[in-house]
């Protein structure tokens, strides 16, 4: 057989090779291609929506099904939206909204339960038992730290009776701050919430005229189609859907770093204002609840970075998008843009620091 | 006469390329079906595994000191590959970690905090520990006398110095000769905390089962084997990131831990000095350091601890009223993000124990 053939032949067998792969993946997932519906059916065939459980469409006697805000029919309810068309939504609403949400606490999705867990729910008293410990570790610190200033004192050659009052008035004064450092550490903490709410109402949702069924008539020129359509219209938004799902997850991975940094700051104070005495605003006890007070800084500076990124992202929305060619250098402006954020917000700690003084 | 022209000469050489050819497609021949033997072979072991799995349910349990008999009889050796996926995902950083960092008795992990944290530095390391508080005592004797040479050439009384000599060098050597004793009660101390810590951590039991993840995701718990491998498919990447996340988790409690060993060895040397500033000495400063190693576990602890709340929040509600598809996707990704921060946040555990203990 000539050579030339022979190669032709190889190719052919590769490519079918990989269409079998192909193939075989798409028998396996097949199954879960119906993850991108929007809505499901609940036991009793009403429609609800995935995202927080409420029926949008109720099973009509006659069948099909009707939409309980506008009493419209449904043409064909269990058609579920092609995968492309949820990647290309999931495109164009980005990370910067749901971040916003997560970090002011009205996120509806699965790390809401962090916020919860962190920040809304007072971990002194979830876990009071471990916190009692703490408290009479660093009770316990402070009448050590006390005693050997007494010593200390001594030593330099001060009135023994003027030492002892030193050190009640040092113990009292530590031993009311461990006492009350729950009420404390809250009030602390609802200023943080309060500056960052003030903040987080200054977001706005991104707005577009672009919808992932408009992207897909712009890339490939219809709305629905085919499996071969479908493929093609997955492999061509596969790049800048990945990309945003992972900085999805990054900017997750910064909230929810933050978010535990809050709740383990305020856990292990006890032992942190055992010595807030010695130095005043200089001790390491102050410079805890300042550490505390960035740390919820960084939340507010945080959803500050969202805010200003989704302004800009807003203007990048407004410009035209008339083909496939324009959409994808919008799309990839909206990359940059998201990226940059998010990368600044793993750099929020340096900035709040420097604003409550602390290093 | 011209060897080439030989038509002999010519044919051997037509033959041995054809030879060279032939070895060539018989190689690629060779190659193609031993990858479809390694898939078959695949195929063979893990087609019994869908239907009855428990080689691998028997292994672990065997590990925790169940026999095999009495493992082969559980009702845990059923449980299929796709079921161990989601208690993995589920279990991988949470409990593990928690043994590790708090030596729960009877586990393997917890084994390793026992081996560190009970080392006995006077019988392992008795050569090194004499040579190392040998070295702390001369350094005393050498600082002390030159305190004392100091004093007397400022003029002080003679007497008086040499008595702060004696002070000096007895109390500094009494440190010495029982660094070990005060580290140890430090470690006591540090590891009640931990383990009040734990004791919620272990105590946590999810609000969800693995049956009810993988039944919501794949429509059953159990099933054929084209179930089995779309099952597999479905958790195997968030299984290996939650194992990878546990790495992560272990990496950073087996880092603290050997921390710990590290300066319990080196306290003889840091402590030498530690009559000269009272509380503000090195030596002190390296107790409180040695103190705040040993908070890092009990703030990793409560990192797993902050996990375990968060899934419980996050699994609390939506799985019971009837999650879709791409609900429970999102949950285990949000998992898995929770995870990984917080096995990167154990990384950072430090910073927290120093600020608490003011270093």
């Amino acid at each position: 057989m000539p050579l030339i053939q022979k190669k032709n032949k190889e190719k052919i067998i590769n490519r079918l090779s990989v269409l079998a792969i192909a193939l075989a993946f798409c028998f396996i997932f097949a199954p879960f291609f119906r993850i991108e519906a929007y809505y499901y059916q609940d036991e009793d065939l009403n429609m609800r929506d995935s995202t927080d459980n409420s029926i949008v469409a109720t099973i009509s006697p006659g069948g099909g099904y009707v939409d309980v805000n506008t009493g419209e029919a449904w043409d064909n309810p269990d058609a579920p939206k092609p995968l492309a068309e949820t990647m290309g939504d999931e495109i164009l609403q980005g990370v910067l909204n749901d971040t916003t949400d997560l970090l002011t606490g009205n996120s509806t999705g699965p790390l809401a339960a962090v916020y919860t867990a962190a920040i809304e729910q007072d971990v002194t008293n979830t876990f009071s038992t471990v916190y009692m410990i703490l408290k009479n570790v660093g009770a316990m610190w402070c009448l050590g730290i006390a005693i050997s200033h007494i010593f200390t004192n001594l030593e330099r050659g001060l009135d023994p009776m003027e030492c002892t009052y030193k050190a009640l008035t040092e113990i009292a004064i530590a031993g009311i701050f461990i006492m009350y450092l729950g009420k404390m550490m809250g009030k602390i903490t609802e200023i943080g919430t309060l500056i960052n709410s003030t903040i987080g109402t200054a977001a706005n949702t991104l707005s577009t005229e672009l919808t992932g069924e408009k992207l897909l008539e712009l890339i490939t020129g219809e709305t629905k189609g085919d499996i071969l359509w479908e493929f093609k219209a997955v492999i061509m938004l596969i790049l800048p859907w990945v990309i945003t799902k992972t900085m999805k997850i990054l900017a997750n991975f910064v909230a929810v770093q933050i978010l535990f940094e809050v709740a383990i700051r305020k856990m292990f104070a006890p032992l942190a204002v055992a010595d807030i005495y010695q130095e005043g605003m200089r001790s390491p006890g102050a410079r805890y609840f300042k550490k505390f007070l960035a740390c919820l800084l960084r939340l507010g500076l945080s959803i500050f970075i969202c805010i200003i990124a989704g302004d800009v992202l807003q203007l990048v929305y407004s410009l035209p998008a008339t083909d496939a060619g324009t959409f994808f250098g919008m799309i990839f402006a909206v990359i940059s843009v998201e990226l940059a954020c998010i990368t600044l917000m793993f750099k929020t700690s340096q900035f709040a620091n420097d604003v409550t003084g602390v290093n | 006469m011209n060897t080439t022209l030989n038509p002999n000469v010519y044919k051997n050489q037509i033959i041995d390329i054809q030879k060279r050819k032939y070895n060539k497609e018989f190689t690629k021949v060779i190659n193609r079906i031993t990858v479809l033997a390694v898939v078959l072979t695949f195929l063979l072991i893990f087609a019994p595994v869908a239907t009855d799995i428990y080689i691998h349910a028997a292994n672990y349990e065997g590990q925790y000191g169940v026999s095999d008999e009495e493992a082969l009889g559980a009702e845990a050796n059923n449980r299929a590959l796709p079921l161990i996926f989601v208690d993995g995902i589920l279990d991988n950083v949470l409990k593990p970690t928690v043994e590790i960092l708090t030596g729960k008795e009877g586990s393997e992990f917890g084994a390793i905090h026992k081996a560190i944290m009970e080392l006995d530095l006077n019988s392992s390391f008795s050569n090194a520990h004499t040579v190392l508080k040998t070295i702390a005592a001369f350094w005393v004797l050498i600082t002390a006398t030159t305190h004392m040479i100091q004093s007397i050439g400022q003029g002080q009384n003679a007497t008086e110095c040499v008595y702060k000599f004696f002070i000096e060098f007895s109390v500094t050597a009494m440190f010495i000769i029982q660094a070990e004793n005060i580290m140890t009660a430090l470690t006591q101390l540090g590891q009640l905390i931990a383990s009040a810590f734990g004791e919620e951590a272990l105590n946590y039991t999810a609000n969800v089962t693995s049956e009810e993840i993988l039944t919501t995701i794949t429509g059953k718990d159990d099933g054929g084997v084209f179930w089995f491998v779309q099952a597999i498919c479905a958790f195997f990447i968030p299984w290996v990131v939650s194992v990878f996340a546990g790495c992560i988790a272990k990496l950073a409690a087996i880092q603290i831990l050997l921390e710990i060993a590290i300066r319990k060895m080196f306290a003889p040397l840091a402590v030498a000095d530690i009559y000269k500033e009272g509380l503000r000495s090195p030596g002190v400063r390296y107790m409180k350091k040695y103190f705040a190693c040993i908070l890092r576990l009990s703030v990793c602890v409560f990192i797993c601890l902050m996990i375990a709340d968060s899934i419980s929040a996050m699994f609390n509600t939506t799985l019971e009223s009837g999650a879709s598809i791409g609900q429970c996707f999102d949950y285990l990704f949000g998992l898995l993000t929770v995870e990984i921060s917080a096995g990167l946040l154990m990384f950072k555990a430090g910073e927290f124990a120093n600020d608490a203990v003011g270093v």
